[in-house]
């Protein structure tokens, strides 16, 4: 008998696991997508860091010779130039800032310095830029006169410390002796019955040198004989005579 | 059985994952090192370029000053002294002033304290030559000699006098004088 199936305008179906194959018409292959996309990614990535890569380097290579180009437009012997010159002005300027004015010092010393006093001699020593030190023996006629200097001494703003010392009394003419003798002694001791050492300390700052006027150009008076010499380029004959010094002395008086 | 497109995929991240690992990490190591450097080169840059300015306007300003100024900072703190010429200016000076000259002597070089111990002021001081001057006048000859002694164009600082009476109401006065001269390396150039 004939397979009635074989005869039949139904086709035949396969089994199940086929009968699902053409049910959609389009598949997503999601993984393999993603696989491509990573791999494409990657590669372009890499392109792209290579030549960010070496577009860096060549901004660096130009840094470098920027930074050579300023260090070799520096020139020390210009800073040596500048430096010798900013030493010799400092150098100067300290000169200059502690100089002092020994007219105003003298001024200083007569002005404390009472009538009935006579200075037998005088020794000044500079201590360092910090003060002058005058060592003066000193005639008075009385204990009073010496009391009286001291007190002066002491009182004048110039005068930063006195020591008054070595006080020594000379107790005047002796009977008998000659006209001669009796004039010279009295010419002498009446003006030094008392006589003392005073030890004086003037600060520096009490007496600086302020010059008025900057003289242009040394000028010598006409009595001066001139000495015809060859300019020197270290020092130069300096003597002048059109300036005046301002002698700041007490000027706050 | 994998099919030849699972070992496809397979292969295409292996290899990613390589030349991320192998090539664009390091890479990207070398990028950010780069990217500092260049950074730091930039801010050396800007600090060369600010000393060169400030060294260019003490320059300037250096050359903004006369030759009469640079001429008168030469003579009042010269590269070195004449003793014979500042002796000599010193007995013009005695005669000019009106007392009786009568010695005057250089001592040469001699060491000048500065004041207090700041060691800061040690490369500040000039090098002191020491001279002596002797003369003989009156008090108001003696005080004009140092008042003339004051307006000389170098420093004569006065670091000793004694005075002493003489017969006829004259005075003996002695001296101890300093001059000074610049302390440092000396340029080379000459100023006019």
């Amino acid at each position: 008998m004939s397979d009635p199936s074989g005869n039949s305008f139904i086709p035949k179906r396969g089994p199940a696991s086929h009968s699902k194959h053409g049910a959609s018409g389009k598949r997503v292959y999601i993984i393999t997508i993603a696989c491509y996309t990573i791999l494409f990614a990657t590669i372009l990535a890499s392109g792209g860091m290579f030549l960010y890569t070496s577009y860096l380097q060549k901004q660096f290579n130009t840094e470098v010779a920027n930074l050579d180009n300023e260090i070799k437009s520096f020139s020390v012997a210009n800073l040596q130039k500048v430096l010798e010159y900013d030493s010799r002005l400092k150098q100067a300027k300290g000169r200059f800032d502690n100089s002092v004015s020994m007219v105003a010092l003298f001024r200083a010393l007569e002005s404390a310095t009472i009538d009935t006093v006579v200075l037998e001699n005088l020794e000044i020593k500079r201590e360092k830029d910090d003060k002058y030190n005058l060592v003066t023996t000193i005639g008075t006629d009385s204990f009073d006169s010496t009391i009286f200097q001291r007190g002066v001494y002491q009182r004048d703003k110039n005068i930063a410390n006195v020591t008054i010392t070595d006080v020594k009394t000379n107790l005047g003419i002796e009977k008998g002796d000659d006209t001669e003798n009796k004039e010279a002694n009295t010419a002498v001791n009446s003006a030094s019955l008392v006589s003392f050492t005073a030890t004086i300390d003037v600060p520096v700052t009490s007496i600086p040198h302020m010059p008025s006027s900057f003289v242009t150009s040394p000028v010598l008076e006409d009595d001066v004989p001139q000495i015809e010499s060859e300019p020197s380029s270290d020092t130069e004959s300096a003597t002048t005579a059109g300036g005046s010094t301002n002698d700041n002395i007490n000027n706050e008086e | 059985m994998p099919g030849k497109g699972m070992i496809s995929q397979i292969g295409m991240v292996v290899i990613s994952a390589g030349v991320i690992f192998t090539y664009l990490k390091p890479a990207f190591g070398e990028m950010t090192k780069i990217q500092e450097n260049i950074q730091t080169y930039k801010t050396e840059i800007d600090k060369v370029v600010s000393v060169n300015s400030q060294l260019a306007g003490f320059l300037t300003r250096k050359e903004s000053v006369s030759a009469d100024d640079q001429r008168r900072l030469l003579t009042y703190m010269p590269d070195s002294v004449d003793g014979i010429a500042v002796s000599r200016d010193l007995y013009l000076i005695a005669l000019q002033s009106g007392v009786l000259y009568k010695d005057v002597n250089y001592s040469g070089p001699v060491d000048v304290e500065p004041a207090g111990d700041d060691a800061a002021s040690e490369t500040l001081r000039p090098k002191g030559y020491g001279l002596s001057l002797s003369v003989e006048g009156t008090y108001e000859q003696i005080k004009n000699l140092f008042r003339l002694i004051e307006m000389n164009n170098y420093p004569l600082e006065i670091q000793g006098v004694t005075i002493g009476k003489l017969e006829g109401g004259f005075l003996s006065v002695e001296l101890d004088l300093v001059t000074y001269s610049f302390q440092g390396e000396a340029s080379q150039e000459l100023i006019f």
